[in-house]
């Protein structure tokens, strides 16, 4: 092809769809959503659950402010994750790293801050089951950011799966964990690192497995 | 055409100007030619991937964020698309059919274009790193900057930097070896 039928060709291929389009928001922007999602969600968690019952014992700072310190890098890791939604705009692997690096490390402090502190544990007898409640309960939160992510992730132009699926997948862990901290009274290390971390790894392989879906269909 | 002339198109072309698609066509096919000839190391699979690239580019659209640099986020399609066909290729276990026409002349930074004649400059160039090749001919022939190149590669600008000074320093080796 010629230059003029190349071009001509590509005319009629786009004329019928050239209807005027907004650009996107800034990345940033669109992270707040996530941040709308997380105080719905926290609204109706505490309408339907309540707070954590030793909320007295361990403060508000500890209690409620760590949630926010997770979120608050959950947001960053959401927004990291959608410049590489954006061509030219995705920063390097390493980047993507650091800030993985950096959620799981402000998961394990707010977890250590609290680790113990408080005077309930899950019932005798009755501790895996309640792990496991705990997990799937936290699992379940995360969908939301996660089902979140997709939508505004499929609005731009994937360029680097890989480093996309794991922001996403652990910030949608990290924002459902803040979530049911709010709620769950237990800080055994037991329970936080089976339950509460082991569910940064669940959002994780749930988008790996949407990716690996999404690049087959392509 | 400047920056500010493409990034003015993108806005119309996004406002529905099909106008605008001609004018960014005519202003970004020779580069995109090179840059997709130099990836894809043939002329008629390039053809393909620069058509792809046009329509992928009419598709994502919406991604370019009024203000920002044209060339890179285009040419950062470019590769999206190029990357694709390689995974479809591989996919389809096509990488056996070797294509009969020939290999593309690689542009020649002109740093270097007086310390051979053509046909060892390009031979030269065969031998480099396709990452380093890479770097060198958006620095040194399309004149990106260090930052423009990591964001198209999704690289760091001071990793950008280390191709480009290694490629270079390369090329120069094996030129003066065979002198």
């Amino acid at each position: 092809l010629d230059d003029h039928d190349l071009l001509t060709r590509l005319k009629s291929e786009i004329a019928p769809d050239l209807a005027t389009v907004q650009p996107l928001p800034a990345p940033g922007l669109r992270a707040l959503w996530l941040l709308a999602a997380w105080v719905v969600l926290a609204g109706g968690l505490f309408m339907v659950l309540g707070s954590r019952q030793d909320v007295e014992v361990l403060g508000p700072w500890r209690s409620v402010g760590f949630s926010l310190v997770e979120v608050a890098f959950c947001l960053g890791l959401f927004r990291i994750g959608l410049r590489f939604s954006i061509p030219a705009m995705a920063g390097s692997l390493s980047t993507a790293l650091v800030w993985v690096a950096g959620a799981l490390l402000v998961h394990i402090v707010v977890n250590w801050a609290t680790l113990e502190r408080s005077a309930l544990s899950p019932p005798a007898g009755h501790e895996w089951r309640t792990a496991l409640a705990c997990l799937s309960a936290i699992t379940l939160l995360s969908l939301a950011p996660l089902a979140l992510g997709f939508v505004l992730l499929s609005r731009g132009l994937l360029t680097r799966l890989l480093p996309v699926i794991v922001l996403t997948g652990v910030a949608s862990g990290l924002a459902a964990e803040s979530l049911w901290r709010l709620h769950c009274p237990y800080s055994n290390w037991s329970h936080v690192l089976l339950s509460h971390s082991g569910a940064l790894v669940v959002p994780v392989l749930v988008a790996s497995a949407a990716a690996m879906w999404v690049r087959h269909r392509r | 055409v400047t920056e500010q002339e493409l990034s003015d198109l993108m806005a119309a072309y996004q406002q529905g100007d099909i106008g605008a698609f001609e004018g960014l066509y005519r202003s970004l096919r020779p580069r995109l030619q090179g840059y997709l000839s130099m990836l894809a190391r043939s002329s008629s699979q390039a053809d393909d991937l620069l058509q792809e690239t046009f329509l992928q580019l009419h598709r994502s659209r919406r991604t370019y964020l009024p203000g920002r640099p044209v060339v890179p986020w285009v040419f950062a399609i470019a590769r999206h698309v190029h990357l694709m066909d390689l995974r479809k290729r591989a996919r389809l276990r096509r990488r056996e059919i070797v294509s009969d026409d020939p290999a593309p002349e690689m542009p020649v930074p002109p740093e270097a274009e007086g310390l051979a004649d053509r046909e060892r400059l390009q031979r030269a160039l065969g031998q480099l790193p396709a990452d380093q090749i890479e770097a060198v001919t958006l620095h040194h022939v399309w004149g990106f900057t260090f930052q423009e190149i990591g964001a198209t590669l999704g690289i760091r600008a001071v990793t950008a930097k280390v191709r480009a000074f290694r490629g270079m320093r390369r090329l120069k080796e094996i030129l003066g070896a065979g002198l």
